[in-house]
């Protein structure tokens, strides 16, 4: 089998040097940009020190956009593992129909998010004419219908709606798989026990999802902090700044505002806040992962 | 199997048509905003506005479509797309094979340095080397060009592409391939014709969320692409969606819209169970 060993090298070699060329490399060059000043078409290879991080903690948009990349980690957190666990659950349970249903509870996975933010800002949250404000009228609550987007106070939310519905898939194919190996005596045990489904569901089957629940709070945090697409496409950040996260903030900062040293310092923060949450994340569930 | 949904009947549990109430609940929702799209693709222009959303249009207008693929520049954009997803998902899934093929089945010291040398992309956010990308990408004169954003996207997609595949390579019997060894192949042929289509299944489940992923790509398409001509169809899209704004251009938009869902949502219909064996294998991807 030493005739195999010949082909490691030039195996391996075409995907390191992609990822050394245009991934660690860059990677590294933001730290180096961000301890500098290049602002802008001037650039001095200066030395700036830490100057660029002070500066971030004295910015308040970007304290604020901070603040709304946590706000929406929150929310998207209680609006994905109740939705996903109900679905999840839905869908093992059902025989008729299942391809079905799960075709159209994935289907938006489909969609970039250029479409679906645009599906959702003209027929379901246009104030006139989409089908959350009709609905309202209809049954005669006019008084809640809204301009969703265009007020400050519920356009994070509203963003935070439409950016479940679309990313809703992994978290119920991620479930699924983790109700898939629990071994099915465990259920039926508690059922002979006398057990109801809902008793079942709460002592059985939720703790026993410990790990997958856990992977997936990560992998919500993950995505909360570095999020963009979503808002940048649907609000672009407002109004009046409301909806601006972290990314959305970096990104005007860096490529609108061509304030390369400064945004490059954001994007450090933002990677060692999800390294340092995931990779403590990852060491507690292997220490708590239940045995079974 | 007739006969299980018969015994089913007699005893429907307690809640189940309350679950069925919910699902197709949801489920008409996600229908009802498709066909919504659908519809209003097809209104007249002063239609769009005067007509409620819920009007069917008086007479299919299907020129919408064809001023979105011309005027709208749909149709390059759609070509576009198809170029850079096409030479990705293939790009992506030979070098990830060839890489895993190696992680998966020869013990070398390297090893799992390797493996998290590769892995690394996978935990942090693309925000952290956009920067000195757009950088290195103009050196390299690959900067709003198609084939740049290929190579930006093969890069990105190689570490979940790569760690499912591994996994899948590690569980392939040692037998065949020494049978193969034994006949005198080649190494280069044992892998390529041997090894390599046993794992069929695996390269599909990664292509198919390559595909998805690459499809609608939206921030490095934003950045590295400023031309008009190159714009792939998710940024298309969104300055399509800036300009109807002003212009009242809706009904291009939306039959473009269309003509970017169609396609993936049928390879989506037949691929579904791949998709989420693909997703549930690379759980730890971002």
């Amino acid at each position: 089998m030493n005739a195999r060993k010949k082909l490691i090298i030039p195996f391996l070699l075409p995907s390191m040097a992609l990822v050394a060329v245009f991934f660690i490399l860059p990677a590294l060059q933001t730290i180096v940009l961000s301890l500098q000043d290049w602002d802008g078409t001037f650039r001095t290879t200066g030395f700036k020190g830490l100057e660029n991080y002070f500066r971030l903690f004295q910015d308040q948009l970007f304290l604020d956009a901070v603040g709304h990349t946590f706000a929406y980690f929150v929310i998207i957190t209680l609006l994905l593992f109740p939705i996903g666990l109900f679905l999840a659950v839905a869908l093992q349970r059902i025989k008729r129909y299942k391809m079905f249903i799960q075709f159209c509870i994935f289907m938006p996975v489909t969609l970039s998010v250029v479409v679906a933010a645009v599906l959702w800002k003209w027929y379901i949250y246009d104030p006139n004419m989409g089908i959350i404000n009709t609905f309202l009228r209809a049954i005669g609550l006019d008084s809640l219908a809204h301009p969703w987007l265009g007020d400050s106070k519920t356009a994070l939310v509203a963003v935070i709606v439409m950016s479940t519905w679309h990313g809703i898939a992994t978290w119920v194919i991620m479930i699924i798989s983790g109700l898939d190996r629990i071994p099915s005596e465990l259920i039926e045990a508690a059922r002979l026990d006398g057990a109801g489904e809902l008793t079942v569901f709460f002592k059985v089957t939720l703790p026993l999802l410990w790990e997958v629940l856990s992977s997936l709070l990560i992998l919500s945090f993950i995505n909360a902090m570095q999020q963009f697409p979503v808002i940048f496409a649907m609000t672009q950040g407002g109004p009046y700044g409301s909806t601006e996260v972290m990314g959305t903030y970096l990104y005007k900062i860096a490529f609108e505002g061509k304030m390369f040293s400064y945004g490059s310092a954001m994007a450090i923060v933002m990677a060692v806040i999800v390294l340092v949450v995931s990779s403590t994340g990852n060491k507690f569930i292997k220490t708590e992962t239940i045995q079974y | 199997m007739k006969q299980v949904s018969t015994i089913h009947r007699h005893k429907p549990p307690k809640g189940l048509i309350a679950v069925y109430a919910v699902l197709f609940l949801y489920c008409g929702f996600n229908i009802l905003s498709f066909l919504l799209l659908f519809s209003g693709s097809l209104k007249g222009k002063s239609e769009l506005f005067s007509s409620s959303l819920w009007a069917l249009p008086q007479s299919p207008v299907w020129e919408n479509y064809i001023d979105a693929w011309n005027i709208g520049k749909i149709g390059e954009y759609t070509i576009n797309s198809i170029y850079v997803t096409g030479m990705t998902i293939l790009i992506t899934i030979v070098l990830a094979s060839m890489a895993a093929y190696i992680l998966g089945r020869i013990n070398f010291k390297a090893r799992t340095f390797i493996m998290s040398f590769i892995m690394v992309g996978m935990m942090l956010p693309p925000f952290v080397i956009a920067i000195p990308l757009f950088d290195i990408l103009g050196k390299l004169s690959l900067l709003n060009s198609l084939n740049g954003l290929i190579i930006v996207y093969v890069t990105k997609q190689l570490p979940f592409s790569i760690f499912v595949l591994t996994s899948f390579y590690k569980g392939i019997p040692y037998d065949l391939e020494e049978a193969a060894v034994i006949d005198g192949a080649s190494p280069l042929r044992t892998f390529a014709q041997i090894v390599m289509p046993l794992t069929l299944p695996a390269m599909v489940a990664v292509t198919i969320n390559n595909l998805l992923n690459v499809w609608n790509e939206f921030l490095y398409a934003l950045i590295f692409l400023t031309d008009k001509d190159i714009y792939t169809l998710p940024i298309g899209l969104f300055y399509l969606s800036q300009a109807a704004e002003y212009s009242s251009s809706w009904t291009i938009l939306f039959a473009g819209m269309m003509i970017s869902i169609i396609p993936v949502l049928i390879i989506f219909a037949v691929f579904q169970k791949q998709f989420a064996s693909g997703v549930s294998q690379g759980a730890v991807k971002g």
